[in-house]
């Protein structure tokens, strides 16, 4: 009787590639700053909200890094 | 036939009445849409009219031996829709069904030039597989802090659209964000839906926002959406 029984570690095996497949299709958004700076009325927008700026500033570093 | 998966970035973006509407404004258009609720809150059919108390949906068809196509409704000539069904979570838990293999069964019918997937936030491995099935993704967005934050933090579909649900042109923290996201977000959309109660009543009023308030802005607005769609999303016919 023991044949027919699924292993654990296999059927967990089977699961976890599930998400290595699904994982492919999702990565974080792409999001151009590059340049923002000389767009008009974009620094404004980062003067007044102090969020927008940070995370702007991180990802122009993070951008300018892979460039 | 052309399947577009609609998911929001969170919770409370909107996405089921924008389902509804956008199920409802492409049959306007004269295309056969079937609108599928993937979500376990089973809220979709409620804008289409249907009795709150009705199990009635596809899990609940598929859990009782008979097959998802069973829970199908009919809406108009143009319009179908499947709802969830009614499971308590223990029986929702043991649902499973083979999405991938049920649309290639739709396709080869050639019934439908739309099927648009009710994608839920708060159940993220049926939410991957049907966003994983389809053709396109729009991720709902509202302008705001938060889904500005998760931009930059949470996985989301390669290739997938933006587009900017419950949009308040008064308010400058929306108008700012908008603007940062037209520069900074190569597949946002080139329109967004404005927030107006007429969308709100939607659910209230048991029809997609176009049937109920045919005159409204968020009417509109998801024709804009549909015809974008239409010259975008949609797949020629092999």
């Amino acid at each position: 009787m023991q044949q027919n029984r699924i292993d654990d570690n296999e059927a967990k095996k089977d699961k976890n590639d599930d998400f290595v497949v699904l994982s492919h299709l999702f990565s974080l958004p792409e999001l151009h700053y590059i340049d923002i700076a000389s767009q008009q009325k974009i620094p404004q927008v980062l003067q007044r909200w102090p969020l927008l700026a940070e995370l702007a500033q991180i990802h122009s570093s993070v951008s300018a890094t892979e460039a | 036939m052309s399947v577009i998966a609609l998911h929001g970035i969170r919770g409370g973006t909107g996405t089921t009445s924008v389902t509804a509407a956008l199920a409802w404004a492409l049959s306007l258009l004269g295309e056969k849409v079937l609108a599928i609720d993937f979500s376990a809150a089973n809220l979709l059919r409620l804008h289409f009219a249907m009795p709150y108390d009705s199990p009635r949906g596809w899990a609940t068809a598929e859990r009782a031996g008979s097959g998802w196509e069973h829970g199908a409704m009919r809406y108009n000539s143009r319009l179908d829709f499947l709802p969830f069904g009614q499971l308590s979570g223990a029986e929702e838990g043991s649902v499973s069904c083979d999405w991938q293999n049920n649309l290639t069964k739709l396709r080869n019918t050639n019934v439908y030039d739309w099927i648009l997937l009710d994608v839920p936030v708060g159940e993220p491995l049926r939410a991957a597989q049907a966003i994983s099935m389809a053709d396109h993704a729009l991720i709902l967005l509202q302008a705001d802090s938060q889904s500005h934050v998760r931009l930059h933090q949470q996985p989301l579909p390669v290739n997938c659209h933006y587009l900017v649900n419950q949009f308040a042109p008064v308010s400058q923290l929306q108008q700012d964000i908008l603007l940062l996201w037209q520069q900074t977000l190569p597949q946002l959309l080139p329109f967004t839906l404005h927030r107006d109660e007429a969308m709100a009543e939607s659910l209230a009023g048991k029809q997609p926002v176009g049937e109920l308030h045919p005159q409204s802005k968020s009417s509109q607005d998801i024709i804009t959406l549909a015809n974008w769609c239409l010259i975008n999303l949609r797949s020629m016919p092999k």
